[in-house]
């Protein structure tokens, strides 16, 4: 069969084919078929049913060329991330175009954290690395294939049984390129039972350009171990952000993960969890503030294959402009996954006429003693809510900043670290002014 | 000193009140009582501002000026201040943040120095006391999972942070059991003064044996149709509104 093909499909083949990652004989393997998969596929179109919203093939008109690793500075780095993160007490794993930068990193976090680049782990054969790729098999989705055919770095991170991580570990990614360029790059978590761990992820480019990124977060959750995972991106405006969180979670555990999107080009956060043991729980949440043409897909399956989970979302989304916001959120119960507990709910708030705000909820329940909901609330700020402020002497736009900070401020209790939580308000205010 | 001058008011077409003339002098405590549906709510939301009202005839006056062309928090900022029949809960608002914000937008408005944090907390916590309201009542949402006897007073303690010239009370009555409208009640009276102003708005008479009015009006079908002093509040408890749907027919 003749495929036509392309520009940026057939450039994106030819990148992967050139990404010479050195590694084991199962991982050139694994990048031989993901690239097959992904020539197969081509770049994900609205005619298929999970990609109906966001149109990748006519987003990226080209591929950009993979960047190489530039050079950057600590203190260039506080700057991009603003004196609030900045100042955050944390361990630092810099990714400079995607590669771990051994210099700016704190690698030797805590006895009983073990960090590697993903280069240097795949080159060393690493033991608990042989999973690398394989918790995402069976989907079929072009995206991934095509990270896992072309990633160029990246870092393997494992946290030993009962660690408890005392300060946050912040994943600094920072694209240096003068020009538009691309990144594919992949993290590898092992969370040992009863560990503890909190993540913290920012994106930062140097310059005011495009970049293609393609992100791959793999985390196994160990039996009682609990994460929590916070991300922020605010890309420019004609970027493309592909991230895919794909996570399997052991007995009693407990995961977290809130993004936070501000503004960028097209940005697609998949996430698949997989409940893998009893009574274990997720909260997968986030706020995205999109002005411009901005395009946040927010994808999610939630899928309980155990019993007794639970599963939460709740999503926040303002829009302004001819901002577009997706979220699909699947739950699905397996047979057997008996008193599964699911609430999925996303609230968009739309500040002109011109922005889009599409849901599809989504549950397959193969189960019948399961408790599961979902909900969707499209509307713009309450006259009633900005009157009653106003009576108070609060001005028109005093009062929609108060009640944007309101809405998005509601349920924002998810983030347990205090700053980030303020932190989130502050760029929500300022994304405000600003729009 | 409040003038209403012949205010005709439609909301989308419909006209609701129909030649208003009403004279609120300095430290006068003025009532309006009237049936369901007379109007008296849309008096009070027409004077604080809200926009779906359309004033086809009329003016209303704040010391002499015309307040029509002003949006509803410069009114705050020249002395009006309407308390709310329902006040309106905004879950993620800490009340304490929305306090802050209001009396710092309205000092402003006024000329005056903005209060620091620490004045700002103590001024504001000193008159929730005053007014029984719970210092973890300001931690929560606004107005979000108070009782009807905690939102009521929560308006009276805006009320007093804000330092009105004229306070326009919606039916502050409704929802309160007795000892609820008794605080809420000494609340009120406590703000009472030579320069400060009130229109009462109720469908009872029982708020008015707390706060006593100098005069009472009765509102029907969108006009005044009668003026007395406080026993007419009485009367009217007696014989009801029936009389006058009698002269008007």
């Amino acid at each position: 069969m003749e495929l036509v093909r392309t520009d940026a499909e057939n450039g994106l083949i030819s990148f992967s084919e050139t990404a010479n990652l050195d590694g084991p004989a199962w991982l050139k393997e694994l990048q031989d078929t993901a690239r097959a998969e992904f020539q197969a596929l081509g770049l994900p179109n609205r005619r298929i049913e999970e990609w109906k919203y966001t149109d990748l093939k006519s987003a990226m008109k080209e591929a950009f060329q993979p960047a190489a690793k530039g050079d950057v500075s600590e203190s260039q780095i506080n700057d991009l991330l603003g004196a609030e993160l900045a100042a955050l007490e944390t361990h630092r794993l810099v990714f400079v175009d995607g590669q771990l930068d051994a210099g700016l990193s704190e690698l030797s976090i805590a006895e009983g954290v073990e960090v590697h680049s993903l280069r240097d782990a795949l080159t060393n054969d690493v033991s608990w690395l042989q999973s690398l790729g394989t918790l995402q098999q069976g989907t079929r989705d072009a995206v991934q294939a095509l990270n896992l055919a072309m990633m160029q770095g990246g870092a393997a991170l494992k946290i030993d049984e009962r660690k408890k991580v005392g300060k946050p570990i912040h994943l600094i990614f920072v694209a240096t390129s003068g020009e538009a360029s691309s990144v594919a790059s992949r993290l590898f978590f092992d969370i040992g039972a009863g560990a503890e761990v909190e993540f913290i992820e920012s994106h930062v480019s140097l310059h005011d350009v495009s970049c293609q990124t393609n992100l791959m977060t793999e985390v196994l959750v160990g039996d009682w171990a609990k994460v929590r995972h916070v991300k922020f991106t605010s890309d420019h405006k004609e970027s493309v952000h592909l991230s895919n969180v794909v996570g399997k979670l052991g007995k009693e555990s407990d995961y977290g993960l809130f993004q936070v999107t501000l503004d960028g080009g097209v940005t697609r956060n998949q996430i698949a969890i997989r409940y893998d043991g009893d009574e274990a729980k997720a909260d997968i949440s986030g706020v995205a503030l999109l002005s411009g043409k901005s395009h946040a897909d927010m994808t999610l399956v939630m899928d309980h294959a155990a019993l007794g989970c639970e599963s939460r979302e709740l999503f926040k989304t303002v829009l302004d402009d001819e901002g577009r916001a997706v979220f699909q959120g699947k739950v699905i119960v397996q047979p057997g996954a008996q008193k599964t507990d699911g609430e999925m709910m996303s609230k968009a708030l739309l500040l002109s006429e011109s922005a889009e705000f599409d849901s599809k909820p989504e549950l397959e329940i193969y189960a019948d003693d399961v408790l599961c909901g979902h909900g969707a609330t499209t509307g713009q700020i309450d006259e009633d809510l900005l009157f009653y402020l106003k009576a108070r002497g609060v001005s028109d736009a005093e009062a929609r900043s108060l009640l944007i900070q309101a809405f998005v401020g509601e349920g924002l209790e998810i983030i347990e670290n205090d700053t980030l939580r303020d932190y989130v308000i502050d760029r929500t205010l300022a994304w405000y002014e600003k729009a | 000193m409040l003038e209403i001058k012949n205010l005709h008011v439609e909301v989308e077409g419909q006209p609701i009140l129909n030649g208003i003339d009403l004279v609120i002098p300095d430290g006068e405590v003025h009532a309006i009582m009237g049936p369901n549906g007379s109007g008296k709510s849309t008096l009070s939301y027409v004077i604080a501002g809200k926009e779906e009202y359309d004033i086809t005839e009329g003016d209303i006056l704040y010391n002499g000026e015309s307040i029509l062309e002003m949006d509803p928090a410069e009114r705050v900022a020249a002395g009006l201040f309407l308390a709310f029949q329902y006040p309106i809960e905004i879950p993620g608002v800490a009340t304490m943040t929305f306090l802050r914000t209001a009396i710092n937008a309205v000092r402003k408005e006024r000329g005056e120095e903005e209060l620091s944090i620490p004045d700002m907390m103590k001024l504001i916590q000193e008159k929730a006391k005053q007014l029984g309201v719970k210092p973890e009542m300001l931690k929560r949402g606004l107005n979000v999972g108070f009782s009807g006897g905690e939102k009521k007073r929560m308006e009276i303690l805006q009320m007093a942070l804000l330092d009105p010239g004229m306070c326009i009370l919606d039916e502050t009555d409704s929802g309160l059991d007795i000892d609820a409208l008794r605080i809420v009640s000494e609340g009120v009276n406590a703000l009472r003064s030579e320069k400060r102003s009130m229109l009462v708005i109720t469908h009872y008479q029982r708020l008015l044996n707390y706060i006593v009015p100098d005069k009472v009006h009765v509102l029907k079908d969108g006009k005044v149709v009668r003026t007395g002093g406080k026993e007419l509040a009485l009367e009217l408890e007696e014989a009801g509104y029936a009389e006058y749907d009698e002269e008007l027919a």
